[in-house]
């Protein structure tokens, strides 16, 4: 049986929506993605948070990815601390191309699926000056 | 196998590249703009928005249309990108065998009038248009893969 793609975007702040309204106008289609905006109000409870998403999720029918925006953040490390105990994805310093990507890719996510993301040149941080310089042309074939 | 024909003044971009390429399953896309075939430094710059593992050529339309036998016979699914209504139109006028066309972005300019929140056409762009409804094109409006297909209708 095919599993379920459930996406959490966690960040500090509003970022987790703003990457909605953005993949809102590139993919459309983000009725599904949970976000959490971490740390806008005093009382503010990372662990309970997690802590319900885990319990909401059947991990039998469904693949939770959680994306977080920095690692060595707050937000990522306490998504660290359930990974033992739970079966889902953690990936972070994330950015709107890796998630437009991960939006876009139909069947299931696995870990391979997802190593092979991560790795992606189109999804790193890049020089963009550099690039220009580099360029040789089109590889036209035609 | 020339999959889908696309208007889009912005070429390649987010939507075009990521949402776009991957619904149509295109492994080739082919920008007809004469403005951007002639500009160097644009083509470099459409080739960093090149999504991983598809081709990209850009071609004025003159270059497009003598090298379209050739593009037919390919395997490759191919993803066509005018970057406007002009060039669209002088491709179809030289080669009619294109079945439908989205109008998928044309930017507001002085003068123009609205057809969806993101299509506008000018006097120009009307003719252009009345010309390739008149070629026997299709023409919709769509702006995701995953929004409405509206038609797109002259008054």
């Amino acid at each position: 049986m095919k599993k379920e793609k459930k996406i959490v975007i966690a960040t500090h702040g509003e970022l987790a929506k703003g990457f909605v309204s953005a993949l809102n106008i590139i993919t459309g289609n983000t009725d599904k993605i949970e976000t959490i905006c971490g740390y806008l109000t005093p009382d503010f409870n990372l662990a309970d948070e997690i802590e319900n998403i885990m319990k909401d999720t059947n991990f039998e029918t469904t693949d939770l990815i959680v994306c977080t925006d920095m690692m060595g953040g707050s937000v990522n490390n306490e998504f660290i601390k359930f990974l033992p105990r739970y079966p889902f994805h953690l990936i972070t310093n994330i950015n709107l191309t890796f998630m437009v990507d991960l939006l876009l890719t139909q069947g299931e996510i696995t870990a391979d699926v997802l190593d092979v993301k991560v790795s992606d040149g189109m999804a790193s941080v890049k020089y963009v000056n550099n690039l220009i310089n580099q360029y040789g042309g089109l590889d036209d074939n035609l | 196998m020339i999959k889908a024909v696309r208007i889009d003044h912005r070429l390649v971009h987010g939507q075009v590249a990521f949402s776009w390429t991957q619904f149509l399953g295109a492994t080739r896309i082919i920008v007809i703009d004469d403005k951007a075939a002639n500009d160097e430094f644009q083509k470099m710059a459409l080739n960093m928005s090149r999504p991983t593992g598809v081709k990209l050529d850009i071609f004025t339309v003159e270059k497009a249309l003598s090298k379209i036998e050739k593009v037919e016979s390919l395997s490759d699914t191919v993803f066509i990108i005018f970057g406007c209504t002009r060039d669209a139109a002088r491709f179809i006028k030289g080669y009619p065998k294109i079945k439908e066309i989205n109008y998928g972005g044309i930017a507001k300019k002085e003068g123009s009038q609205q057809f969806s929140s993101v299509v506008y056409l000018n006097d120009e762009e009307i003719v252009d248009t009345k010309n390739i409804l008149d070629a026997g094109v299709k023409i919709f409006m769509q702006q995701l893969p995953t929004s409405k297909r509206e038609k797109l209708k002259l008054t």
